[in-house]
């Protein structure tokens, strides 16, 4: 298990990772993300040992290695520029790790090609400078994987690969981490790819973690404003909430007609904004549940088999309901329609400041 | 007519036109270089176009000459520790500057540079004095460590250019593979920037074997080729000179072509690999 404790670090006078605490369990494929400058990379550094923490400490297994230099520290960092040697072969470049540390994973390089789903007779024995984006990101991952580190530590290896290989290499760094047994800490600004990928999710903000948990217990319920809207594909509604005596809120709005009753669930904090995601939502001609707001038809983008539809209210608030092509075909809506934009109530979720 | 056939059109005279300035322009500057070559092998005491006879006679001088013999070996003994010298120092310099944060950086930068651009006769000048204060004295190792002064920031120079080019990640990847220093320097940062240094170390040679105002002030009673060109037109002109002139001169275009098959080799090499 991996553990920081109070980690800190300040450049000058600005904190970029303010006192994080985490544990990560062996095994467990972890995200962290957040938006540019929340402190990720910082942290991500100071774990691979390039950056020395201002104060705090990390734990590997109920070993301090704080203090613990990179190149004797059990993790490798997979570099968004993948930082490959460019004088040496792809062989030399995962022979690398093997042959200066000594940590040998007992897999050959062809092993490690294939691993990462290179030909190896193809590619052994090219220059790490004349291979594609993506055959680059598979060499790089060889060989950290070469290195056998207990946590491999990844800094947006994706980013600048087309969206497809992408979608890809996302699913076989998941099936990688699960065949290996191996700790994976995915740092990332992209969603999407953490949520396909990780088992849990740190989302930082202003060098503190904002919310802690599965992707999926974050997507449906976000702790603050800052994360349904990180999270994306949200809806916000700024509201006023009473409280009902039995744990629960009433909730209303100069943003939408009708009431909505929501659960307490943030310790008794009162919600100031309501969270509706895209999917959630419809479009009709007439309001048609408890909950909704009137607004004009701005846009519909069919995308494949759901289709966006854009809306404005007369608050100048913008809406967007993702609906399935099939149900789009049944309802009469054109752009430049004046519409209901509506949501089930009990799909709202309360999210305090 | 076929399609192909090439055709004398505006644009091919043009392109025609400006080669021709551009070769004109190029004869005219390179003119004194061989008008030096072509006076060493003239048969007279001063260059006449008119009744031109060749000769390899100031050759045979300049080679039976132990004076000039003298300052030839003189030059190689400050050229050749300058540039191994230079070249460490100046490597050094670099990796310090372009890989590594510390502070006062950019002022290291300034003042590691700053001999560059102070004019070398008054540099020459303070090593002078600054050699007669510290008993010093005058002669090879003063000349070496007085262009050491020199050089060292250019080949700093050169080698940064380089050097800067490597991305920065590239050590930290070395690193966190598990390189200890040696590795890192033996295996990654030196093979990354070895053109840089090849290149740095023929600039310090170049500037060490045609030195003249840093030799001039501290090589002392020991001549050097340049010193020996300079005392030989201001005590009296021999056809030697131009003989002696064109020696350097074919030295460094030896040194031109070596570094043209370097890179020759390392382009062919690349495609190869």
């Amino acid at each position: 298990m991996l553990q920081t404790a109070a980690l800190r670090r300040e450049y000058g006078s600005t904190v970029a990772v303010k006192d994080i605490d985490i544990e990560i369990e062996t095994g467990e494929f972890a995200s962290i993300v957040g938006p540019s400058g929340c402190g990720k990379t910082t942290l991500l550094r100071m774990l691979a040992g390039h950056l020395e923490p201002t104060s705090g400490g990390i734990v590997l297994d109920g070993e301090d290695i704080t203090a613990t230099r990179p190149q004797d520290r059990p993790t490798s960092l997979v570099f968004q520029t993948w930082a490959l040697f460019p004088h040496m072969t792809v062989r030399e470049n995962i022979e690398f790790p093997i042959e200066t540390a000594g940590r040998n994973l007992d897999r050959s390089v062809e092993e490690l090609l294939e691993l990462v789903r290179l030909d190896p007779e193809e590619h052994a024995d090219k220059s790490a400078s004349e291979l594609s984006g993506g055959q680059k990101q598979r060499v790089a991952l060889a060989r950290s994987l070469a290195y056998d580190p207990d946590i491999l530590l990844l800094d947006e290896p994706l980013a600048s690969l087309d969206y497809a290989l992408q979608k890809q290499l996302q699913r076989e760094l998941a099936d990688l981490n699960r065949e290996l047994d191996m700790t994976f800490i995915y740092v990332t600004h992209s969603l999407e790819a953490a949520l396909v990928m990780s088992d849990t999710l740190f989302v930082l903000d202003e060098g503190q973690v904002a919310q802690t948990g599965a992707p999926e217990d974050i997507y449906q319920s976000p702790k603050s404003t800052f994360i349904a809207d990180f999270m994306g594909d949200a809806n916000v509604f700024a509201v006023d909430a009473e409280p009902t005596g039995d744990g629960a809120f009433t909730v209303t709005s100069d943003e939408f007609e009708g009431e909505v009753t929501v659960e307490d669930d943030h310790d008794g904090r009162e919600p100031t904004d309501l969270v509706v995601r895209y999917d959630d939502c419809v479009v009709r001609p007439t309001l048609e549940t408890p909950v909704g707001v009137a607004v004009d038809v701005d846009n519909i983008l069919v995308r494949g088999n759901t289709v966006l539809i854009e809306c404005s209210a007369d608050t100048e608030d913008d809406y967007v309901a993702e609906v399935p092509f099939d149900w789009f075909q049944t309802v009469d809506i054109e752009i430049g329609d004046r519409a209901y934009f509506q949501w089930e109530a009990e799909k709202s979720i309360p999210v305090p400041e | 007519m076929s399609a192909n056939t090439p055709r004398l059109s505006a644009p091919r005279l043009r392109a025609g036109a400006w080669y021709g300035y551009v070769l004109l322009v190029a004869l005219f500057l390179m003119t004194p270089l061989f008008t030096l070559v072509i006076a060493s092998f003239y048969d007279g005491r001063f260059l006449s176009i008119v009744d031109y006879a060749f000769t390899l006679h100031w050759y045979e001088v300049a080679f039976a000459s132990t004076s000039i013999q003298s300052a030839f070996l003189n030059t190689a003994k400050i050229a050749v520790p300058v540039t191994l010298l230079s070249t460490v120092i100046g490597t050094g310099g670099a990796v310090a500057y372009t890989r590594h944060e510390f502070p006062f950086r950019e002022q290291f930068k300034l003042l590691a540079l700053l001999p560059i651009f102070f004019p070398l006769l008054l540099l020459g000048l303070g090593m002078s004095l600054w050699a007669n204060v510290t008993n010093l004295g005058y002669g090879i190792l003063p000349s070496v460590i007085g262009e050491l002064v020199w050089i060292s920031p250019i080949v700093m120079f050169v080698v940064s250019i380089t050097a800067l080019g490597v991305d920065p990640d590239i050590e930290e990847a070395a690193r966190d593979l598990g390189a200890d220093t040696v590795t890192l320097y033996k295996d990654v940062v030196l093979p990354l920037i070895a053109d840089g240094i090849v290149s740095g170390a023929i600039f310090a040679f170049v500037l060490a074997w045609n030195n003249y105002y840093i030799v001039s002030y501290l090589s002392g009673a020991q001549s050097t080729i340049t010193t020996w060109i300079h005392a030989k037109m201001t005590q009296g002109f021999t056809p030697t000179v131009p003989a002696v002139s064109s020696l350097i001169f074919y030295s460094s275009v030896l040194l031109v072509v070596v570094v043209a098959l370097f890179e020759y080799n390392k382009s062919e090499g690349d495609e190869h690999s």
